[in-house]
Protein backbone atom coordinates (compact mmCIF):
# COMPACT_ATOMS: atom_id res chain seq x y z
CA UNK A 1 0.00 0.00 0.00
CA UNK A 2 2.92 2.40 -0.44
CA UNK A 3 2.47 5.95 -2.25
CA UNK A 4 2.92 5.55 -5.82
CA UNK A 5 4.79 8.23 -7.53
CA UNK A 6 3.89 10.47 -10.42
CA UNK A 7 5.32 10.22 -13.70
CA UNK A 8 6.73 13.81 -14.35
CA UNK A 9 5.85 14.89 -17.65
CA UNK A 10 5.49 18.29 -17.18
CA UNK A 11 1.85 19.42 -16.67
CA UNK A 12 0.35 15.92 -17.26
CA UNK A 13 1.03 13.91 -13.75
CA UNK A 14 0.55 10.20 -14.99
CA UNK A 15 0.62 8.09 -11.74
CA UNK A 16 2.75 4.97 -11.79
CA UNK A 17 0.04 3.02 -10.22
CA UNK A 18 -4.31 3.34 -10.42
CA UNK A 19 -5.78 3.16 -7.42
CA UNK A 20 -9.20 1.96 -5.32
CA UNK A 21 -11.00 2.62 -2.42
CA UNK A 22 -13.38 -0.33 -3.06
CA UNK A 23 -11.68 -3.03 -3.53
CA UNK A 24 -8.35 -4.57 -1.52
CA UNK A 25 -6.84 -8.00 -3.37
CA UNK A 26 -4.25 -9.31 -0.42
CA UNK A 27 -2.03 -11.36 -2.78
CA UNK A 28 -1.37 -15.57 -2.60
CA UNK A 29 1.80 -16.12 -0.32
CA UNK A 30 3.61 -17.55 -2.87
CA UNK A 31 2.03 -15.88 -6.17
CA UNK A 32 1.69 -11.99 -6.10
CA UNK A 33 -0.58 -11.93 -8.99
CA UNK A 34 -3.30 -14.32 -7.47
CA UNK A 35 -6.24 -12.86 -5.05
CA UNK A 36 -5.64 -15.28 -1.84
CA UNK A 37 -8.69 -13.19 -0.43
CA UNK A 38 -10.44 -9.86 -2.00
CA UNK A 39 -12.05 -7.33 0.26
CA UNK A 40 -14.93 -4.75 -0.14
CA UNK A 41 -14.07 -1.58 1.74
CA UNK A 42 -12.66 -3.30 4.28
CA UNK A 43 -14.93 -6.44 4.44
CA UNK A 44 -14.32 -9.84 3.46
CA UNK A 45 -16.02 -10.66 0.29
CA UNK A 46 -16.80 -14.08 0.80
CA UNK A 47 -18.28 -13.28 4.25
CA UNK A 48 -20.19 -10.63 2.68
CA UNK A 49 -21.63 -13.14 0.47
CA UNK A 50 -23.13 -15.36 3.26
CA UNK A 51 -24.38 -12.58 5.16
CA UNK A 52 -25.50 -9.74 3.38
CA UNK A 53 -28.31 -9.16 0.61
CA UNK A 54 -26.72 -8.38 -2.98
CA UNK A 55 -28.45 -5.13 -2.31
CA UNK A 56 -26.75 -4.31 0.91
CA UNK A 57 -23.38 -5.31 -0.92
CA UNK A 58 -24.49 -2.99 -3.95
CA UNK A 59 -25.69 -0.10 -1.46
CA UNK A 60 -21.91 -1.01 -0.05
CA UNK A 61 -19.98 -0.52 -3.32
CA UNK A 62 -21.78 2.61 -4.05
CA UNK A 63 -21.37 4.66 -0.41
CA UNK A 64 -19.01 2.69 1.10
CA UNK A 65 -20.79 1.44 4.29
CA UNK A 66 -23.59 -1.00 4.50
CA UNK A 67 -27.06 0.47 4.53
CA UNK A 68 -29.41 0.68 7.60
CA UNK A 69 -33.13 -1.32 7.14
CA UNK A 70 -34.22 1.46 5.86
CA UNK A 71 -31.96 2.34 3.09
CA UNK A 72 -31.13 -1.35 1.44
CA UNK A 73 -35.47 -1.12 1.40
CA UNK A 74 -35.40 2.13 -0.29
CA UNK A 75 -32.71 0.35 -2.77
CA UNK A 76 -34.30 -2.56 -3.28
CA UNK A 77 -37.95 -1.15 -4.24
CA UNK A 78 -35.90 1.41 -6.86
CA UNK A 79 -34.07 -1.60 -8.44
CA UNK A 80 -37.35 -3.70 -8.66
CA UNK A 81 -39.21 -0.84 -9.74
CA UNK A 82 -36.84 0.06 -12.84
CA UNK A 83 -36.07 -4.28 -13.42
CA UNK A 84 -38.66 -3.98 -16.52
CA UNK A 85 -39.70 -1.20 -18.21
CA UNK A 86 -41.64 -2.67 -20.78
CA UNK A 87 -40.78 -4.13 -24.30
CA UNK A 88 -41.88 -0.76 -26.16
CA UNK A 89 -39.18 1.20 -24.25
CA UNK A 90 -36.12 2.00 -26.99
CA UNK A 91 -33.72 0.32 -24.64
CA UNK A 92 -35.33 -2.87 -24.39
CA UNK A 93 -37.09 -2.58 -27.94
CA UNK A 94 -33.43 -2.27 -28.88
CA UNK A 95 -32.60 -5.14 -27.48
CA UNK A 96 -35.22 -7.20 -28.28
CA UNK A 97 -34.48 -5.49 -32.43
CA UNK A 98 -30.68 -7.10 -32.09
CA UNK A 99 -31.60 -10.47 -30.52
CA UNK A 100 -34.39 -11.37 -32.84
CA UNK A 101 -31.95 -10.35 -35.71
CA UNK A 102 -29.30 -12.84 -34.51
CA UNK A 103 -26.83 -10.86 -33.28
CA UNK A 104 -24.25 -12.41 -31.17
CA UNK A 105 -25.78 -13.28 -27.65
CA UNK A 106 -22.84 -11.11 -25.45
CA UNK A 107 -23.66 -7.58 -27.16
CA UNK A 108 -27.45 -7.96 -26.44
CA UNK A 109 -27.06 -6.43 -22.96
CA UNK A 110 -24.77 -3.89 -23.67
CA UNK A 111 -26.56 -2.66 -26.90
CA UNK A 112 -29.33 -2.09 -24.58
CA UNK A 113 -27.44 -0.38 -21.88
CA UNK A 114 -26.10 2.34 -24.77
CA UNK A 115 -29.60 3.23 -25.65
CA UNK A 116 -30.30 3.45 -22.11
CA UNK A 117 -27.70 6.21 -21.50
CA UNK A 118 -29.29 8.79 -23.72
CA UNK A 119 -30.29 11.89 -23.34
CA UNK A 120 -33.94 12.22 -23.74
CA UNK A 121 -35.33 10.25 -20.93
CA UNK A 122 -32.30 7.84 -20.41
CA UNK A 123 -29.53 7.44 -18.12
CA UNK A 124 -28.02 11.39 -18.97
CA UNK A 125 -31.48 12.66 -17.92
CA UNK A 126 -31.56 10.68 -14.63
CA UNK A 127 -27.72 12.66 -13.95
CA UNK A 128 -29.47 15.99 -14.92
CA UNK A 129 -32.62 15.57 -12.74
CA UNK A 130 -30.51 14.03 -9.60
CA UNK A 131 -28.28 17.27 -9.81
CA UNK A 132 -31.67 19.37 -10.51
CA UNK A 133 -33.13 17.86 -6.80
CA UNK A 134 -29.81 19.11 -4.94
CA UNK A 135 -30.37 22.32 -6.36
CA UNK A 136 -33.70 22.73 -6.37
CA UNK A 137 -34.92 20.48 -3.37
CA UNK A 138 -36.34 22.04 -0.07
CA UNK A 139 -37.41 25.48 -2.08
CA UNK A 140 -40.69 26.56 -3.28
CA UNK A 141 -42.18 23.83 -5.39
CA UNK A 142 -43.83 26.56 -8.06
CA UNK A 143 -40.86 28.59 -9.22
CA UNK A 144 -39.51 24.72 -9.59
CA UNK A 145 -42.54 23.52 -12.04
CA UNK A 146 -42.26 26.58 -13.67
CA UNK A 147 -38.49 25.37 -14.86
CA UNK A 148 -39.45 22.23 -15.66
CA UNK A 149 -42.66 23.63 -17.90
CA UNK A 150 -40.34 25.93 -19.53
CA UNK A 151 -38.09 23.05 -20.40
CA UNK A 152 -40.85 20.74 -21.56
CA UNK A 153 -42.50 23.60 -23.74
CA UNK A 154 -38.98 24.06 -25.62
CA UNK A 155 -38.83 20.74 -26.59
CA UNK A 156 -35.38 20.67 -24.26
CA UNK A 157 -35.03 17.13 -23.58
CA UNK A 158 -32.01 18.57 -21.24
CA UNK A 159 -34.07 20.88 -19.07
CA UNK A 160 -37.40 18.62 -18.48
CA UNK A 161 -35.30 16.90 -15.82
CA UNK A 162 -37.00 13.80 -16.34
CA UNK A 163 -40.65 14.74 -15.70
CA UNK A 164 -43.31 15.22 -18.04
CA UNK A 165 -45.55 13.09 -19.78
CA UNK A 166 -45.89 9.24 -21.69
CA UNK A 167 -47.64 9.39 -24.82
CA UNK A 168 -49.19 12.55 -23.97
CA UNK A 169 -50.06 11.99 -20.34
CA UNK A 170 -49.27 11.32 -16.94
CA UNK A 171 -47.28 7.52 -16.21
CA UNK A 172 -49.36 6.12 -13.84
CA UNK A 173 -47.06 3.72 -12.75
CA UNK A 174 -44.37 5.50 -11.80
CA UNK A 175 -46.61 7.73 -9.67
CA UNK A 176 -47.87 4.90 -8.17
CA UNK A 177 -44.37 3.85 -7.71
CA UNK A 178 -43.14 7.24 -5.82
CA UNK A 179 -46.06 6.90 -3.63
CA UNK A 180 -44.49 3.33 -2.86
CA UNK A 181 -41.19 4.99 -2.00
CA UNK A 182 -43.01 7.68 0.46
CA UNK A 183 -44.89 4.85 2.31
CA UNK A 184 -41.34 3.29 2.91
CA UNK A 185 -39.89 6.56 4.32
CA UNK A 186 -43.49 8.60 5.26
CA UNK A 187 -41.51 11.24 7.25
CA UNK A 188 -38.47 11.90 4.97
CA UNK A 189 -38.15 15.38 4.23
CA UNK A 190 -37.02 14.90 0.98
CA UNK A 191 -39.82 12.66 -0.36
CA UNK A 192 -42.49 15.09 1.05
CA UNK A 193 -41.27 18.09 -0.77
CA UNK A 194 -40.77 15.75 -4.12
CA UNK A 195 -44.55 14.86 -2.95
CA UNK A 196 -45.53 18.63 -3.35
CA UNK A 197 -43.76 18.90 -6.87
CA UNK A 198 -45.57 16.04 -7.82
CA UNK A 199 -49.00 17.41 -7.16
CA UNK A 200 -47.97 20.41 -8.39
CA UNK A 201 -46.84 18.92 -11.66
CA UNK A 202 -49.73 16.83 -11.54
CA UNK A 203 -51.94 19.90 -11.37
CA UNK A 204 -50.19 20.75 -15.11
CA UNK A 205 -50.93 17.03 -15.97
CA UNK A 206 -47.51 16.40 -15.89
CA UNK A 207 -45.64 14.17 -13.49
CA UNK A 208 -42.63 11.48 -13.06
CA UNK A 209 -41.68 9.37 -15.51
CA UNK A 210 -38.99 6.46 -14.72
CA UNK A 211 -35.94 9.00 -14.98
CA UNK A 212 -36.78 11.45 -12.18
CA UNK A 213 -38.33 8.44 -9.74
CA UNK A 214 -34.77 6.88 -10.25
CA UNK A 215 -33.23 10.07 -9.52
CA UNK A 216 -35.83 10.87 -6.45
CA UNK A 217 -34.90 7.76 -4.67
CA UNK A 218 -31.60 8.25 -5.46
CA UNK A 219 -30.84 11.35 -4.44
CA UNK A 220 -32.78 10.31 -0.98
CA UNK A 221 -29.82 7.87 -0.54
CA UNK A 222 -27.74 11.24 -1.49
CA UNK A 223 -25.81 9.37 -4.65
CA UNK A 224 -24.72 12.34 -6.48
CA UNK A 225 -25.17 12.63 -10.48
CA UNK A 226 -22.90 10.48 -11.92
CA UNK A 227 -23.75 7.60 -9.53
CA UNK A 228 -27.37 8.08 -10.25
CA UNK A 229 -26.71 7.65 -13.89
CA UNK A 230 -24.83 4.38 -14.13
CA UNK A 231 -26.80 3.41 -11.46
CA UNK A 232 -29.98 3.96 -14.10
CA UNK A 233 -28.50 1.45 -16.62
CA UNK A 234 -27.57 -1.11 -14.05
CA UNK A 235 -31.05 -1.22 -12.62
CA UNK A 236 -32.54 -1.28 -16.14
CA UNK A 237 -30.44 -4.25 -17.40
CA UNK A 238 -32.25 -6.88 -16.00
CA UNK A 239 -35.28 -5.85 -18.18
CA UNK A 240 -32.79 -5.48 -20.84
CA UNK A 241 -31.44 -8.63 -20.38
CA UNK A 242 -34.40 -11.11 -20.44
CA UNK A 243 -36.58 -8.89 -23.10
CA UNK A 244 -33.17 -9.53 -25.55
CA UNK A 245 -32.77 -13.30 -24.64
CA UNK A 246 -36.19 -14.12 -25.20
CA UNK A 247 -36.43 -12.87 -28.76
CA UNK A 248 -33.01 -14.83 -29.00
CA UNK A 249 -34.97 -18.35 -29.45
CA UNK A 250 -37.67 -16.92 -31.86
CA UNK A 251 -37.27 -17.42 -35.89
CA UNK A 252 -36.26 -13.51 -37.68
CA UNK A 253 -39.82 -13.47 -39.10
CA UNK A 254 -41.35 -13.47 -35.60
CA UNK A 255 -41.01 -9.62 -35.12
CA UNK A 256 -42.31 -6.99 -38.11
CA UNK A 257 -40.28 -5.59 -41.10
CA UNK A 258 -42.36 -2.88 -42.20
CA UNK A 259 -43.21 -3.06 -45.88
CA UNK A 260 -42.58 -0.45 -49.16
CA UNK A 261 -45.56 1.23 -48.76
CA UNK A 262 -45.22 1.37 -44.81
CA UNK A 263 -42.40 3.34 -44.99
CA UNK A 264 -42.52 7.04 -46.90
CA UNK A 265 -39.21 8.78 -48.27
CA UNK A 266 -39.21 12.13 -49.78
CA UNK A 267 -36.08 13.31 -50.30
CA UNK A 268 -35.19 17.46 -49.82
CA UNK A 269 -35.12 19.37 -52.88
CA UNK B 1 -51.25 21.05 -22.83
CA UNK B 2 -53.32 18.50 -25.49
CA UNK B 3 -57.24 17.49 -24.67
CA UNK B 4 -57.73 14.60 -23.43
CA UNK B 5 -59.25 12.94 -26.59
CA UNK B 6 -56.28 14.02 -28.72
CA UNK B 7 -53.79 12.82 -26.95
CA UNK B 8 -53.04 9.64 -29.37
CA UNK B 9 -53.50 11.64 -32.83
CA UNK B 10 -49.84 12.06 -32.71
CA UNK B 11 -48.28 8.93 -32.05
CA UNK B 12 -50.92 7.30 -33.67
CA UNK B 13 -49.54 9.23 -37.12
CA UNK B 14 -46.86 7.47 -36.56
CA UNK B 15 -47.37 4.60 -35.91
CA UNK B 16 -46.43 1.38 -37.76
CA UNK B 17 -44.59 3.86 -40.59
CA UNK B 18 -41.28 5.17 -40.91
CA UNK B 19 -40.83 8.80 -42.64
CA UNK B 20 -38.18 10.15 -43.65
CA UNK B 21 -35.20 11.97 -45.94
CA UNK B 22 -32.42 10.46 -45.45
CA UNK B 23 -33.20 7.67 -48.46
CA UNK B 24 -35.01 3.93 -49.03
CA UNK B 25 -33.91 0.45 -49.95
CA UNK B 26 -36.19 -0.63 -52.62
CA UNK B 27 -35.31 -3.85 -52.56
CA UNK B 28 -33.80 -5.62 -55.65
CA UNK B 29 -33.30 -2.33 -57.94
CA UNK B 30 -32.06 0.59 -56.46
CA UNK B 31 -31.15 2.50 -52.90
CA UNK B 32 -31.30 6.24 -52.27
CA UNK B 33 -29.21 7.94 -50.54
CA UNK B 34 -30.20 11.92 -50.03
CA UNK B 35 -31.91 11.57 -53.24
CA UNK B 36 -28.67 9.84 -54.77
CA UNK B 37 -29.14 6.56 -56.58
CA UNK B 38 -26.75 4.61 -54.91
CA UNK B 39 -25.97 1.90 -58.11
CA UNK B 40 -26.82 4.80 -60.61
CA UNK B 41 -24.41 7.82 -59.45
CA UNK B 42 -22.33 6.75 -56.61
CA UNK B 43 -21.80 4.03 -56.82
CA UNK B 44 -17.88 3.30 -58.06
CA UNK B 45 -17.87 7.42 -58.76
CA UNK B 46 -17.42 8.77 -54.71
CA UNK B 47 -15.56 7.52 -52.09
CA UNK B 48 -16.75 6.01 -49.01
CA UNK B 49 -15.98 8.84 -46.88
CA UNK B 50 -17.75 11.18 -49.32
CA UNK B 51 -21.08 8.54 -49.12
CA UNK B 52 -19.76 8.60 -45.45
CA UNK B 53 -20.53 12.60 -45.06
CA UNK B 54 -23.81 12.12 -47.22
CA UNK B 55 -25.37 9.82 -44.87
CA UNK B 56 -24.60 12.10 -41.90
CA UNK B 57 -25.44 15.61 -43.40
CA UNK B 58 -26.99 15.33 -46.86
CA UNK B 59 -24.35 16.73 -48.25
CA UNK B 60 -22.39 15.27 -51.36
CA UNK B 61 -18.57 16.70 -50.37
CA UNK B 62 -15.48 17.16 -52.69
CA UNK B 63 -13.34 14.27 -53.35
CA UNK B 64 -10.62 17.38 -52.17
CA UNK B 65 -12.35 17.53 -48.63
CA UNK B 66 -12.87 13.87 -48.53
CA UNK B 67 -9.82 13.42 -49.02
CA UNK B 68 -8.54 15.63 -46.32
CA UNK B 69 -11.06 13.77 -43.79
CA UNK B 70 -9.60 10.03 -44.55
CA UNK B 71 -5.98 11.51 -43.85
CA UNK B 72 -7.30 12.87 -40.97
CA UNK B 73 -8.96 9.57 -39.92
CA UNK B 74 -5.58 7.97 -40.50
CA UNK B 75 -4.08 10.14 -37.91
CA UNK B 76 -6.89 9.73 -35.15
CA UNK B 77 -6.11 5.85 -34.99
CA UNK B 78 -2.45 4.64 -34.00
CA UNK B 79 -1.80 0.98 -33.59
CA UNK B 80 -0.11 1.66 -30.05
CA UNK B 81 -2.20 0.09 -27.36
CA UNK B 82 -0.93 3.01 -24.28
CA UNK B 83 -3.15 4.80 -25.68
CA UNK B 84 -6.67 4.73 -23.67
CA UNK B 85 -8.94 3.45 -26.46
CA UNK B 86 -6.23 1.16 -27.72
CA UNK B 87 -5.89 -0.65 -24.57
CA UNK B 88 -9.68 -1.88 -24.17
CA UNK B 89 -9.11 -2.95 -27.71
CA UNK B 90 -6.45 -4.80 -26.40
CA UNK B 91 -7.81 -6.28 -23.59
CA UNK B 92 -10.96 -6.96 -25.42
CA UNK B 93 -8.53 -9.23 -27.47
CA UNK B 94 -6.69 -10.73 -24.85
CA UNK B 95 -10.48 -12.02 -23.62
CA UNK B 96 -11.56 -13.28 -27.00
CA UNK B 97 -14.63 -10.73 -27.46
CA UNK B 98 -15.91 -10.73 -31.16
CA UNK B 99 -14.22 -7.87 -33.17
CA UNK B 100 -17.13 -6.12 -33.36
CA UNK B 101 -17.36 -5.86 -29.50
CA UNK B 102 -13.81 -4.97 -29.01
CA UNK B 103 -13.69 -1.95 -31.73
CA UNK B 104 -17.32 -0.41 -30.41
CA UNK B 105 -16.02 -0.48 -26.91
CA UNK B 106 -13.07 1.18 -28.06
CA UNK B 107 -14.95 3.65 -30.19
CA UNK B 108 -17.32 4.49 -27.08
CA UNK B 109 -14.22 4.67 -24.50
CA UNK B 110 -12.85 7.47 -27.13
CA UNK B 111 -16.09 9.42 -27.13
CA UNK B 112 -14.18 11.22 -24.18
CA UNK B 113 -13.65 14.73 -23.69
CA UNK B 114 -10.19 14.14 -22.99
CA UNK B 115 -9.23 12.79 -26.49
CA UNK B 116 -10.11 10.81 -29.14
CA UNK B 117 -11.58 12.93 -32.04
CA UNK B 118 -15.37 12.22 -31.42
CA UNK B 119 -16.69 14.01 -28.67
CA UNK B 120 -13.67 16.68 -28.78
CA UNK B 121 -14.35 17.31 -32.44
CA UNK B 122 -17.74 18.96 -31.49
CA UNK B 123 -16.64 20.70 -28.37
CA UNK B 124 -13.79 22.21 -29.90
CA UNK B 125 -15.87 23.04 -33.14
CA UNK B 126 -18.54 24.87 -30.36
CA UNK B 127 -15.76 26.40 -29.14
CA UNK B 128 -14.16 28.01 -32.11
CA UNK B 129 -17.61 28.93 -33.57
CA UNK B 130 -18.24 30.78 -30.50
CA UNK B 131 -14.91 32.18 -30.15
CA UNK B 132 -15.44 33.37 -34.03
CA UNK B 133 -18.39 35.16 -33.04
CA UNK B 134 -16.63 36.67 -30.07
CA UNK B 135 -13.84 38.20 -31.72
CA UNK B 136 -16.30 39.69 -34.34
CA UNK B 137 -17.74 41.63 -31.66
CA UNK B 138 -14.89 42.69 -30.08
CA UNK B 139 -13.01 40.64 -27.58
CA UNK B 140 -9.53 40.53 -27.71
CA UNK B 141 -7.66 37.12 -28.09
CA UNK B 142 -6.32 37.39 -24.17
CA UNK B 143 -9.77 37.33 -22.53
CA UNK B 144 -11.17 34.56 -24.76
CA UNK B 145 -8.07 32.47 -22.97
CA UNK B 146 -8.75 33.99 -19.60
CA UNK B 147 -12.10 32.98 -19.56
CA UNK B 148 -10.89 29.17 -19.98
CA UNK B 149 -10.48 27.08 -16.53
CA UNK B 150 -7.06 26.32 -15.43
CA UNK B 151 -6.56 22.75 -15.77
CA UNK B 152 -2.80 20.67 -14.78
CA UNK B 153 -1.54 24.60 -15.04
CA UNK B 154 -3.05 25.38 -18.42
CA UNK B 155 -6.09 26.65 -19.98
CA UNK B 156 -8.54 24.06 -20.50
CA UNK B 157 -9.83 24.38 -24.19
CA UNK B 158 -10.74 21.43 -26.36
CA UNK B 159 -8.64 21.15 -29.04
CA UNK B 160 -5.38 23.27 -27.43
CA UNK B 161 -3.37 20.97 -25.19
CA UNK B 162 -2.95 17.34 -25.04
CA UNK B 163 -2.98 14.84 -22.64
CA UNK B 164 0.16 13.87 -23.00
CA UNK B 165 2.64 16.97 -23.15
CA UNK B 166 4.50 15.91 -26.58
CA UNK B 167 4.10 18.59 -29.45
CA UNK B 168 1.18 17.15 -31.84
CA UNK B 169 3.14 15.86 -34.71
CA UNK B 170 -0.03 15.95 -37.07
CA UNK B 171 -0.37 19.82 -37.31
CA UNK B 172 2.19 20.02 -39.83
CA UNK B 173 1.45 17.48 -42.37
CA UNK B 174 -2.27 18.73 -42.08
CA UNK B 175 -1.40 21.93 -42.76
CA UNK B 176 0.70 21.32 -45.67
CA UNK B 177 -2.77 18.81 -46.60
CA UNK B 178 -4.96 21.67 -46.33
CA UNK B 179 -2.99 23.58 -48.39
CA UNK B 180 -2.09 21.17 -51.12
CA UNK B 181 -5.44 20.29 -51.60
CA UNK B 182 -6.47 23.75 -52.64
CA UNK B 183 -8.13 24.62 -49.15
CA UNK B 184 -8.19 28.17 -47.56
CA UNK B 185 -8.18 29.11 -44.39
CA UNK B 186 -11.36 31.17 -43.11
CA UNK B 187 -11.77 32.49 -40.16
CA UNK B 188 -11.87 29.71 -38.22
CA UNK B 189 -8.17 28.40 -38.99
CA UNK B 190 -6.79 31.85 -38.41
CA UNK B 191 -8.41 32.55 -35.02
CA UNK B 192 -7.05 28.81 -34.06
CA UNK B 193 -3.73 30.13 -35.50
CA UNK B 194 -3.75 33.33 -33.25
CA UNK B 195 -5.26 31.35 -29.82
CA UNK B 196 -2.01 28.46 -30.82
CA UNK B 197 0.69 31.12 -30.88
CA UNK B 198 -0.66 32.96 -28.08
CA UNK B 199 -0.76 29.76 -25.78
CA UNK B 200 2.89 28.10 -27.39
CA UNK B 201 3.85 31.92 -25.80
CA UNK B 202 2.25 31.82 -22.78
CA UNK B 203 1.85 27.86 -21.89
CA UNK B 204 4.46 26.04 -23.88
CA UNK B 205 1.23 23.95 -25.51
CA UNK B 206 -0.05 25.13 -28.88
CA UNK B 207 -3.10 24.13 -30.70
CA UNK B 208 -3.32 19.91 -31.11
CA UNK B 209 -5.52 17.85 -34.17
CA UNK B 210 -8.90 18.07 -32.53
CA UNK B 211 -8.43 21.86 -32.37
CA UNK B 212 -7.10 22.15 -36.11
CA UNK B 213 -9.65 19.55 -37.27
CA UNK B 214 -12.29 21.51 -35.56
CA UNK B 215 -11.46 24.58 -37.25
CA UNK B 216 -11.24 23.55 -40.44
CA UNK B 217 -14.56 21.38 -40.78
CA UNK B 218 -15.61 25.02 -39.10
CA UNK B 219 -14.56 26.87 -42.06
CA UNK B 220 -15.88 24.31 -44.50
CA UNK B 221 -19.24 25.04 -42.70
CA UNK B 222 -20.53 21.99 -40.92
CA UNK B 223 -21.85 22.38 -37.36
CA UNK B 224 -20.18 21.09 -34.15
CA UNK B 225 -23.20 18.13 -33.83
CA UNK B 226 -22.24 17.25 -37.96
CA UNK B 227 -18.46 16.99 -36.99
CA UNK B 228 -19.52 14.64 -33.87
CA UNK B 229 -21.37 12.20 -36.21
CA UNK B 230 -18.54 12.42 -39.26
CA UNK B 231 -15.69 11.70 -36.72
CA UNK B 232 -17.61 8.84 -34.32
CA UNK B 233 -15.71 6.03 -35.74
CA UNK B 234 -12.30 7.86 -35.92
CA UNK B 235 -10.20 5.89 -33.99
CA UNK B 236 -11.50 2.60 -35.08
CA UNK B 237 -8.14 0.90 -36.53
CA UNK B 238 -6.13 1.27 -33.80
CA UNK B 239 -8.20 -0.56 -31.89
CA UNK B 240 -8.82 -3.28 -34.19
CA UNK B 241 -5.16 -3.21 -34.61
CA UNK B 242 -4.56 -3.65 -30.57
CA UNK B 243 -7.41 -6.00 -30.66
CA UNK B 244 -5.84 -8.52 -33.48
CA UNK B 245 -2.46 -7.94 -31.26
CA UNK B 246 -4.04 -9.93 -28.76
CA UNK B 247 -6.59 -12.28 -29.70
CA UNK B 248 -5.13 -15.15 -29.53
CA UNK B 249 -3.18 -14.46 -26.23
CA UNK B 250 -3.66 -15.79 -22.82
CA UNK B 251 -6.07 -14.19 -20.41
CA UNK B 252 -3.99 -11.63 -18.54
CA UNK B 253 -1.11 -11.90 -21.16
CA UNK B 254 -1.35 -8.10 -21.68
CA UNK B 255 -0.44 -5.82 -19.10
CA UNK B 256 -1.08 -8.49 -16.14
CA UNK B 257 -1.02 -6.66 -12.55
CA UNK B 258 -0.14 -7.96 -9.61
CA UNK B 259 -2.20 -7.34 -6.55
CA UNK B 260 0.04 -4.84 -5.41
CA UNK B 261 0.05 -3.00 -8.76
CA UNK B 262 -3.64 -1.41 -7.53
CA UNK B 263 -3.24 1.12 -4.92
CA UNK B 264 -6.15 0.58 -2.06
CA UNK B 265 -6.73 3.38 -0.13
CA UNK B 266 -9.38 2.53 1.01
CA UNK B 267 -10.93 1.50 4.87
CA UNK B 268 -8.44 -0.86 6.93
CA UNK B 269 -9.90 -4.76 7.13
CA UNK B 270 -13.01 -4.78 9.40
CA UNK B 271 -15.23 -7.59 10.27
CA UNK B 272 -19.10 -7.47 9.83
Amino acid sequence: MAQSTPTDKKGFLYSKKQETQICYEKPAADNPYLTEKRYLFGYDHEQLCNQVSYVEQLYLLIKGELPNVEQSKLLNYIMSALLNLGPREPCIAGSMTAAISKCRTEHILPIGLQLAGGEHNGAITVAQCTHFLQQHKFTAVQPVVDIIKTGISQQNSSQNFGFGQSFGDVDPIFQRHFAQLLHLLPHNEFLLWCDKLRLALQAENLGLLPTSFAAIGLTCLEIGSREALGLYQLMVAPGILMHGLEQTHKPITSAPLLEDEQYYYEAKK
Amino acid sequence: MKQKNKLTEYWDSKRNKISTDIGKWIGGQEVYIRNHPLFAELFMQYSYMQIQVLNVTGKLISKELATWLENNFMCMSYPDARIWCNQIGALAGMNATSPSAAITAGVLAADSRAYGGSLTTKLAMAFIQQAVNKIAMGQPVEQLIAEAPIKHGKPAIVGYVRPVDKKDERILPHQRMTENLGFKKGPHLRLSEQLSTFLEAEYGSGINIGGYTAAFLSDQGFTPEEGYQIKALCVASGVAACFSDNVNHKKHEFLPKRCEDIRYTGPQIRSL
